[in-house]
């Protein structure tokens, strides 16, 4: 995957399918530290044991189409490769955390990619599931959550109505170059 | 072409996968990052890459790939090896660069 915003909403996919109901994606910019880390961490089905043994195997999937899964395995090269590593917790019934590292200003980094849109999609797509989105860069933080957003619009509006999904975009994108635009 | 008549025919060195040596080559596909791999390369490929690892015999069982061509002589892993001797994907390693194995590929008519 040419950027990582795919990994995450790849891994995200992975717990909706795991049937989360509250998934939180941590991304933390350490430029102090020269670190590019992200957390996808949820309250799903969790991995069962014997699948988990082998996860950054291909030739491990919870998928019944295909006898190959590449979501982690893709991203477990991305970070080896990066100078960084991909840890996996998972508890059966409690939830999963995936949490990928990687060498910030690493030549082989993939970029962030399209975060924004990525985010706001997930958002607009899957009201059911509460989604949180935390964007670290050094110390400046900026967040977002389905909760929020519910609330702000209340009744009346629900969130796949195309003005939401363009308005979140838009906000998601202008708070992270303010991040940047601030260190 | 069959991928033995390529393998017969350049200096390629045969670590994996000596079952799927009848497996017909159609098209041919330079590619590491495997994500675009997966998306644009056709059925049949013979697919140079300088990736080693067991991530590209999951990738080529997905295409159907007819054989990987490990460029930069690029030591293949253990467990890519007995999985392409599991899914009888031949797996060869060049001494030369992804350009220069290309550039033989359309020498032998794959184009």
């Amino acid at each position: 995957m040419k950027e990582l915003s795919l990994h995450i909403l790849d891994i995200t996919q992975n717990s909706i399918r795991g049937k989360a109901s509250h998934i939180t994606i941590h991304i933390q910019e350490q430029l102090n530290k020269n670190l590019f880390e992200f957390t996808i961490q949820d309250n799903g089905s969790g991995i069962p044991n014997e699948i988990f043994k082998t996860i950054k195997n291909p030739f491990t999937t919870s998928r019944v189409t295909r006898k190959v899964g590449l979501g982690i395995p893709l991203l477990d090269r991305t970070c080896e490769n990066c100078g960084g590593s991909l840890t996996l917790e998972t508890l059966e019934g409690k939830g999963t955390r995936v949490r990928a590292v990687m060498v910030y200003d690493h030549i082989d980094r993939p970029p962030l990619g399209d975060i924004a849109a990525t985010i706001a999609m997930l958002i607009t797509s899957y009201g059911d599931i509460r989604i949180d989105y935390i964007h670290h860069l050094n110390d400046l933080e900026f967040k977002v959550c389905t909760n929020d957003l519910k609330a702000v619009l209340g009744e009346d509006v629900p969130l796949s109505d195309t003005k939401v999904i363009q308005w979140l975009k838009a906000y998601i994108k202008e708070n992270i170059e303010a991040l940047s635009a601030e260190k | 072409m069959t991928v033995r008549e390529l393998y017969d025919q350049c200096d390629l060195t045969l670590v994996a996968g000596e079952k799927g040596l009848d497996n017909i080559i159609e098209h041919g596909f330079v590619g590491d990052l495997l994500s675009v791999v997966m998306g644009r390369a056709q059925e049949n490929t013979a697919w140079v890459t300088i990736q080693s690892h067991i991530n590209i015999v999951a990738v080529a069982t997905l295409i159907n790939c007819a054989c990987i061509i490990i460029a930069e002589d690029y030591e293949a892993d253990a467990d890519a090896i007995s999985k392409a001797n599991e899914e009888n994907i031949p797996l060869l390693v060049s001494k030369q660069s992804s350009y220069e194995v290309v550039k033989q590929l359309i020498h032998l008519g794959i184009l």
